[in-house]
């Protein structure tokens, strides 16, 4: 039986009308409740973004041993993406290191912490021109779609969190680094934290970071992580913007 | 030896026996059992110098030949006592150039089976937080491991290229890009694969002006040992004044660790204390030292100076 194509196109036109109306009354409502219950529902003042995890690290507990960048660029090989390192660890002479870190390991230097902020409203997200970037359903976490990605910097330049200097992060090897968005020169797109959300074990850093490890076993006393999996709430996203903004002065450690 | 994970070539032995008494393993590290004896290729061992084209060697020419080869001696009088300075004489004597540079690395957690450490498969560097008085103090990462060849740096200084088999053909590099880090593949030292082998070994004359020098820094003085730190230098000079610097370390950093800042500080200026401390200071500003090995931070300082010194007397 051959269908009506007005009545198709109106019924069509009808459901999208309504789309629009329930969305916007959605919104309303959920911005309510988010006034009304801070911290419940999270992200609540951008409802089109998913809430997501957010790698928390404590510069205090970094002993710049690299483990979590190295992971990072690991597990991401193994699984055909950028193996770009999606966090980084800078000199910082700045960083207060915490006792039990001093006593375990000595006077080692102190370092700061650089990964993906996942910002509530991910500010890399709208600029996309071919939408690469989105948000993964399961971690919440705002990724880069590698295979549709068109190298074009923009989220690069749309992310609030300039990185330090590339003179004093830790490791050798440089990636011309300006923001927690990478560009990847060998395959030609970017790069940014994606929470590892095609591992059931959670984001490889937080596994494999030898003071975790080491906190965990109870060997190094501390009630918090150096990498640890936190809220995407806005109670983090401002304690990380405080934390993640970049010292005064880029000059390369003595 | 591609098809077979648990194969190994073998010449001299010198590493590879220890590393199967030892019965090292892990899940990224199988058990060895096949040995495949390459010392009957033809050509292997020779050490070959032709003026116009530079040294070549077979990576088979054992320790001892290329330390007391006369045209080692008189043009790359580096890679001789490099070459003199490894091990004992029993081992140089069947101990290979090819071995050493591609033997595996000493540390202990990775040598004892007891610890499940990233270099044999697992998911902990024991070093971080246990005994790492030997360990890296430069672009350690994840893995602290430092590469324990006498004979690599030298080659390093005098820009040798390695040409190496794989399943695709023949491929030829500088040594360089030889060696790879914990980050490029933790599992080892450098970019042979299974059933790869290293063929050859070719370096550049020397220029006329060239002068060298190999120090190396052990904790047993006088008799046999693996280096603590040791610096392998090439400058190229006119009388006080540096045309080109060439200073590579082993013992400092998971491969060999070519002091890129401080062969910029030297390049085109004049011999001085100043300049040296400068240089040396500058190659060592990244260093990390662990709990227990900050001292090599020193050594390897004063090192590059007396190295820098020595190779322009």
């Amino acid at each position: 039986m051959a269908e009506d194509p007005t009545d198709g196109g109106r019924e069509r036109e009808i459901s999208r009308r309504d789309f629009v109306k329930r969305a916007g009354a959605t919104t309303a409502a959920v911005a309510l409740v988010g006034v009304g219950l801070p911290g419940v529902i999270r992200g609540a003042a951008f409802p089109h973004m998913a809430e997501s995890g957010v790698i928390m690290p404590d510069p205090g507990l970094c002993i710049g041993c690299l483990s979590c960048e190295v992971a990072c660029s690991d597990v991401h090989r193994e699984i055909g993406l950028s193996e770009v390192p999606r966090i980084r660890i800078y000199f910082d002479e700045s960083v207060q290191v915490k006792p039990a870190i001093v006593e375990s390991y000595g006077d080692r230097g102190s370092f700061m912490q650089a990964p993906c902020v996942q910002c509530p409203d991910a500010p890399c997200l709208p600029v996309c021109p071919v939408d690469a970037v989105r948000v993964e359903p399961t971690t919440g976490a705002r990724i880069i779609n590698e295979s549709t990605c068109i190298a074009c910097g923009k989220c690069e330049d749309a992310c609030i969190f300039p990185t330090i200097d590339e003179a004093r992060a830790t490791g050798e090897e440089r990636f011309g680094q300006r923001s927690r968005i990478t560009y990847d020169e060998t395959r030609n797109v970017y790069a940014k934290c994606d929470l590892c959300y095609f591992r059931p074990e959670g984001p490889a850093c937080i596994e494999q970071c030898p003071v975790n490890i080491r906190i965990n076993e109870g060997i190094i006393q501390s009630d918090v992580l150096c990498l640890d999996l936190a809220p995407g709430d806005r109670a983090t996203f401002e304690r990380m913007r405080e934390q993640q903004a970049v010292p005064a002065g880029g000059e390369a450690p003595a | 030896m591609r098809a077979n994970p648990e194969a190994r070539p073998i010449a001299g032995g010198s590493d590879l026996l220890g590393w199967i008494k030892e019965d090292v393993q892990g899940t990224g590290e199988p058990r060895w059992n096949l040995l495949v004896d390459i010392r009957t290729i033809p050509g292997s061992d020779e050490i070959r110098f032709d003026e116009a084209d530079g040294l070549t060697l077979g990576p088979l020419a054992t320790l001892d030949a290329i330390e007391h080869s006369p045209e080692v001696q008189d043009r790359y009088p580096v890679l001789s006592r490099a070459a003199g300075a490894a091990a004992s004489p029993n081992i140089r004597h069947v101990g290979t150039i090819g071995g050493n540079i591609n033997q595996r690395p000493r540390c202990w957690y990775l040598r004892n089976t007891e610890f499940d450490c990233y270099k044999k498969g697992g998911n902990f560097c024991f070093a971080v937080t246990g005994k790492n008085e030997y360990h890296a103090i430069l672009n350690g990462e994840l893995c602290y491991i430092v590469h324990p060849s006498d004979a690599a740096p030298a080659l390093m200084a005098l820009h040798a290229d390695a040409t190496i088999r794989t399943a695709d053909g023949e491929q030829t590099m500088p040594f360089d890009e030889y060696f790879i880090g914990p980050r490029q593949d933790v599992l080892r030292e450098n970019v042979l694969q299974q059933g790869d082998l290293l063929t050859r070994i070719h370096m550049p004359t020397p220029s006329p002006n060239a002068g060298m020098s190999f120090i190396k820094a052990q904790r047993r003085g006088e008799t046999y040992d693996f280096a603590v730190v040791n610096v392998a230098t090439v400058i190229v000079h006119e009388g006080d004044q540096i045309e080109d610097a060439s200073i590579v370390l082993s013992g400092v950093a998971p491969t060999p660790f070519r002091a890129v800042a401080a062969e910029d500080a030297l390049r085109g200026q004049t011999v001085s204390d100043g300049l040296l401390q400068q240089a040396a200071g500058a190659a060592l500003l990244r260093a990390r030292p662990m709990t227990e090995n900050a001292y090599k931070v020193g050594i390897s300082k004063n090192l590059i100076v007396r190295s820098v010194r020595e190779a322009m007397a």
